[in-house]
């Protein structure tokens, strides 16, 4: 029944309900576009097994050639088996690192949740190959000092093998996208739950498993899903690791697609689809489980953000942390670091092996300078337009309870679920049949758009976690007073959700930073950004420039993550 | 002398002034009607103002053509060549006709844009003396990479040694005298190789199905039969390769890199086994597309690429680490490395020509070895 503006209990109600549905609508229809029609049009095209160039002809051909492949199952199956055998114990940790950092005394905090960052944002495929340097059996650096052991015959370690890609996983991907999310949640949980149970008795475990872990659980399970994804969609580890010991993950089938001549987007669409099933799957348990519960941690009462205090534990705890710091980023961040030093990455035994040619070459190329110019300018315009987009996406995902905003949700997981490249292929098409073509097609514009497109997954479970845990009592009485919804949102609302604003506007600068696959098929010599030009000396074998720039990249995101966390700080009054 | 031989020496005499004043006058016409050509050309560019250029790998040396004609803007676009295809490809498929020139791997071309029917021919372009001079060029004539001979031009010609290189210390390379001395059993396991699926061994993969020597047979034997490693990180095998994993490699890019950094990596000399060497184009083929929004610039480009100032800038800016070699035979070599020079005398098989252009059977065989091979492990 429709109720006249008078007779509703505050009048500023309608306005903000037309304003939130308005604002629905348009959102709706803007992801509808971005995101559901390059999808439409990779599935369209799926269909038509014409040549290129030809007149369409359509049948189920690519499908039925992708999944025919015997080996796409088995494939399948070892990609399921790669991602939850890492993400258990990751998940695991990173809840213990995050509460460690957020909730307790432990000292060092905020230098390992910067660590965290800092790792988060180093190339992977430098990385990797210096793990390889690491571990592998003929001359890995680990196996040679084991050797020097009695008891030991043989190499101990094998990073071509199952064991081997899920531990460099564990050092490249593990732990730290997970811990930069979950910290800012744990930050904001307000304390007096905590100190009931302790007053009750409970130990500090008991209360991080019964009463914190239940109450973040929409993090923790967006976090875990996100992570799951990401792991299906993980191929380059498993390119450089897997493929030498005979072990094929899912995605390097959809990639071995991409990269035929001409490129089978047809199969690989097919067998993307699989992740798009995947996503429908995960999404209704994540509904479901968060049917009829309330998250609610931030309320207009008496809020308290005292610690846990761990006692004599708290340098055990900070010792632990160090140790994993240290093993899993620490040592192959040094073989990174002397390696963009090295005539030839990993050889120690040639004439003169030491050079410092590959930063010179670096920094005198005129190709950089441009490219860390698109660079800046493309990670800045993501950075900004996804705090505000998924801001907006997340407090009406979080705040409606409409079939809109469900489909807003799902939406916004589209762009993960499609591999990078294709996405980038489904981008192109729409970018160039619209009338805006001169403004998107190669230019850096484009690609920011592209990028923010990208990093909508995370932005929007991000937000969408943070306002869930905002009592509805701190709008309520923002309106009682008067207050504006535009008002409410940016003095109330968007103050308490600035920690995952920086921490959204910082992952979107660092991504598009360092993004290969949206890019690629986007960019053009004017726009070319640092990491298609990272592509560009990998493909030709400059490694050991490769190494340098991705290190310099990692050195600008931690600039600006230092600059975004006072700025964060700065919003929330800390 | 008699009147009739006078006669006869006069006839002979006139005949040869008047041949002459012929060749004079139509030799100058012709030359007079290049010069008019390539004015207007030149003129009707500068009007147009850019020139798209879609480019794999050499990019680098466009400065040295913005430099030459600072009115014709370049606008490049570079990356892989299977990228640059779908681009265009893309592009076309919303009515977009953006690009002037394509310039990459000939296989790319071929099976990509030229069976979609996306380009012009290449020929009717060839206007300055000195680039339509079939004789400067290598074989003494120009060599085009499809069927119909006007579409994709080969601008390079790489001795490719098949991509196979070894380590010095585990391989003696003057026991190898030809192909099939790699399918010796004591090589089992001891070699590691880029996927065959992969379009990274493009060319090697042309010469040894195609070669009436070696062959599909030699194909199965040895990517289905030697245990091979397979990767797809050319560095990742140099570095394997160099540290004495394996012994010989297929497909080690940077093998001559890593000779001249000290360490015990070297090629092998194919050419001068029984069934000769190679020579590829690599990512050196220039194709127009129909449609080119910019024909006159294009028409400038294409002449000045390839006119011996072009050839040069490309083998001295092109790849610094890894300069190519230019079909032309009239400028000098110095920058190209030995590995990269033809060698006179020597037997080449020339996997550019037309007949050899399609990759589907070889692609098919790859991926039923490598199928077998995953069934195996």
């Amino acid at each position: 029944m429709k109720m006249p503006a008078a007779s509703l209990p505050f009048p500023g109600l309608r306005v903000r309900l037309r304003l939130s549905h308005l604002a629905e609508s348009f959102m709706l229809v803007f992801f509808a576009v971005v995101m559901g029609l390059p999808v439409l049009f990779l599935l369209w095209s799926s269909l038509n097994v014409a040549a290129p160039g030809k007149d369409a002809v359509y049948s189920l051909a690519n499908w039925i050639r992708g999944f025919s492949d015997p080996g796409t199952l088995s494939a399948l199956w070892m990609s399921f088996l790669l991602s939850v055998v890492r993400l258990i114990p990751a998940m695991i940790l990173s809840v213990m690192v995050a509460w460690l950092i957020a909730r307790t005394d432990m000292p060092g905090g905020n230098t390992l949740e910067f660590l965290c960052w800092f790792a988060y944002f180093i190339p992977d495929f430098p990385l990797v190959l210096a793990w390889i340097l690491l571990l592998d059996p003929s001359f890995g650096f680990l196996n040679t000092l084991a050797g020097v052991l009695p008891f030991v015959e043989g190499p101990i370690f094998n990073p071509y093998s199952f064991w081997g890609i899920v531990w460099v996983h564990t050092s490249t991907n593990g732990i730290w996208f997970k811990v930069m999310l979950l910290t800012p949640v744990f930050r904001r949980l307000g304390a007096s739950l905590e100190e009931a149970a302790r007053v009750a008795g409970a130990s500090n475990l008991t209360t991080l498993r019964r009463i914190t872990l239940p109450v973040l659980a929409p993090m923790v399970l967006a976090v875990a899903a996100l992570s799951l994804i990401r792991g299906l969609e993980s191929f380059n580890t498993e390119l450089l690791l897997g493929l030498p010991a005979g072990i094929y993950v899912y995605a390097t089938r959809i990639y071995d697609y991409t990269r035929q001549e001409p490129p089978a987007f047809g199969e690989a669409t097919a067998l993307g689809s699989v992740f798009l099933l995947v996503l429908v799957v995960l999404s209704y348990f994540y509904w479901r489980y968060l049917r009829g519960k309330r998250f609610i941690v931030v309320t207009g009462q008496a809020y308290s953000t005292m610690r846990v205090k761990l006692g004599k534990w708290r340098y055990w705890a900070l010792g632990g942390c160090l140790l994993y710091f240290a093993v899993m980023m620490i040592l192959p961040l040094s073989f990174l670091l002397i390696g963009s030093f090295m005539r030839r990455y990993g050889f120690f035994n040639i004439a003169s092996p030491f050079t410092a040619a590959h930063w010179q070459n670096l920094l005198m190329d005129p190709i950089f300078l441009s490219s860390l110019k698109n660079s800046l300018i493309i990670a800045t315009a993501t950075a900004l337009a996804g705090i505000v987009l998924y801001s907006t996406v997340g407090y009406l995902v979080a705040s409606r309870k409409s079939r809109g905003a469900e489909l807003l949700d799902l939406f916004c997981w589209l762009p993960w679920v499609v591999p990078g490249i294709l996405m980038s292929l489904g981008l192109l098409w729409l970018f160039l049949a619209t009338p805006l073509r001169s403004v998107l097609y190669g230019s850096v514009w484009g690609i920011a758009l592209a990028m923010t497109i990208k990093d909508s997954p995370v932005s929007t479970q991000a937000f969408k976690a943070a306002f869930l845990q905002l009592g509805p009592d701190l709008e309520e009485a923002a309106r009682v007073t008067g207050a504006s919804w535009g008002y409410t949102y940016r003095r109330i609302l968007l103050p308490l959700v600035a920690p995952i604003a920086a921490t959204v506007g910082l992952l979107n600068f660092g991504s598009a930073l360092t993004s290969i696959s949206t890019p690629v098929l986007l960019y053009s010599a004017q726009s070319r950004p640092l990491s298609i030009l990272l592509m560009e000396y990998s493909f030709t074998g400059e490694l050991e420039r490769a190494a340098a720039l991705g290190l310099l990249i990692t050195l600008i995101i931690s600039a600006m993550v230092l600059a975004g966390r006072r700025l964060g700080l700065k919003l929330t009054g800390s | 002398m008699g009147y009739g031989q006078k006669i006869k020496a006069a006839s002979f005499v006139t005949s040869l002034a008047l041949l002459l004043l012929l060749e004079m006058a139509f030799g100058r016409a012709a030359g007079a009607d290049w010069k008019a050509e390539w004015e207007k050309t030149l003129q009707a560019a500068k009007k147009e103002g850019q020139v798209a250029i879609y480019f794999y790998r050499y990019g680098r040396l466009l400065d040295a053509f913005q430099k030459e004609y600072p009115e014709i803007k370049v606008v490049s676009v570079t990356g892989r060549g299977s990228q640059l295809t779908t681009r265009i490809i893309a592009e076309r498929r919303a009515d977009k006709y953006l690009a002037d020139l394509y310039s990459g791997g000939a296989n790319g071309a071929f099976n990509v844009l030229y069976k979609a029917k996306a380009l012009d021919p290449l020929k009717p372009l060839l206007l300055l003396p000195e680039v339509a001079d079939e004789s400067k060029w290598y074989g003494g004539e120009h060599r085009y990479a499809d069927p119909d001979g006007k579409y994709i031009y080969a601008y390079l010609a790489n001795p490719s040694d098949a991509q196979l290189s070894y380590n010095a210390k585990l391989v003696e390379p003057k026991t190898f005298n030809s192909h099939w001395d790699l399918l010796h059993p004591k090589w089992r396991g001891k070699i590691v190789s880029l996927d065959p699926r992969d379009t990274g061994l493009g060319a090697t993969m042309q010469f040894l199905y195609y070669h009436p020597e070696i062959g599909p047979e030699f194909i199965r034997k040895f990517f289905g039969g030697m245990d091979i490693t397979f990767s797809k990180n050319f560095p990742q095998m140099t570095d394997w390769l160099a540290k004495e994993k394996f012994a010989i490699c297929m497909g080690c890019k940077d093998s001559q890199k890593a000779n001249n950094q000290g360490l015990p990596v070297d090629d092998f000399d194919t050419g001068g086994w029984k069934e000769g060497g190679s020579f590829s184009t690599g990512g050196g083929s220039l194709s127009l597309l129909n449609r080119a929004p910019h024909p006159n610039a294009a028409k400038v480009f294409v002449n000045w690429f390839l006119s011996p100032r072009g050839q040069k800038a490309l083998q001295q800016l092109g790849d610094p680490h890894d300069p190519p070699n230019s079909r032309r035979i009239d400028i000098s070599k110095d920058e190209v490395p030995p590995g990269n020079r033809m060698i006179e005398g020597r037997r080449y098989f020339d996997v550019v020509r037309p007949e050899f252009a399609d990759m589907k059977p070889i692609f098919d065989l790859a991926k039923e070895i490598m199928k077998a091979n995953e069934q195996k492990r």
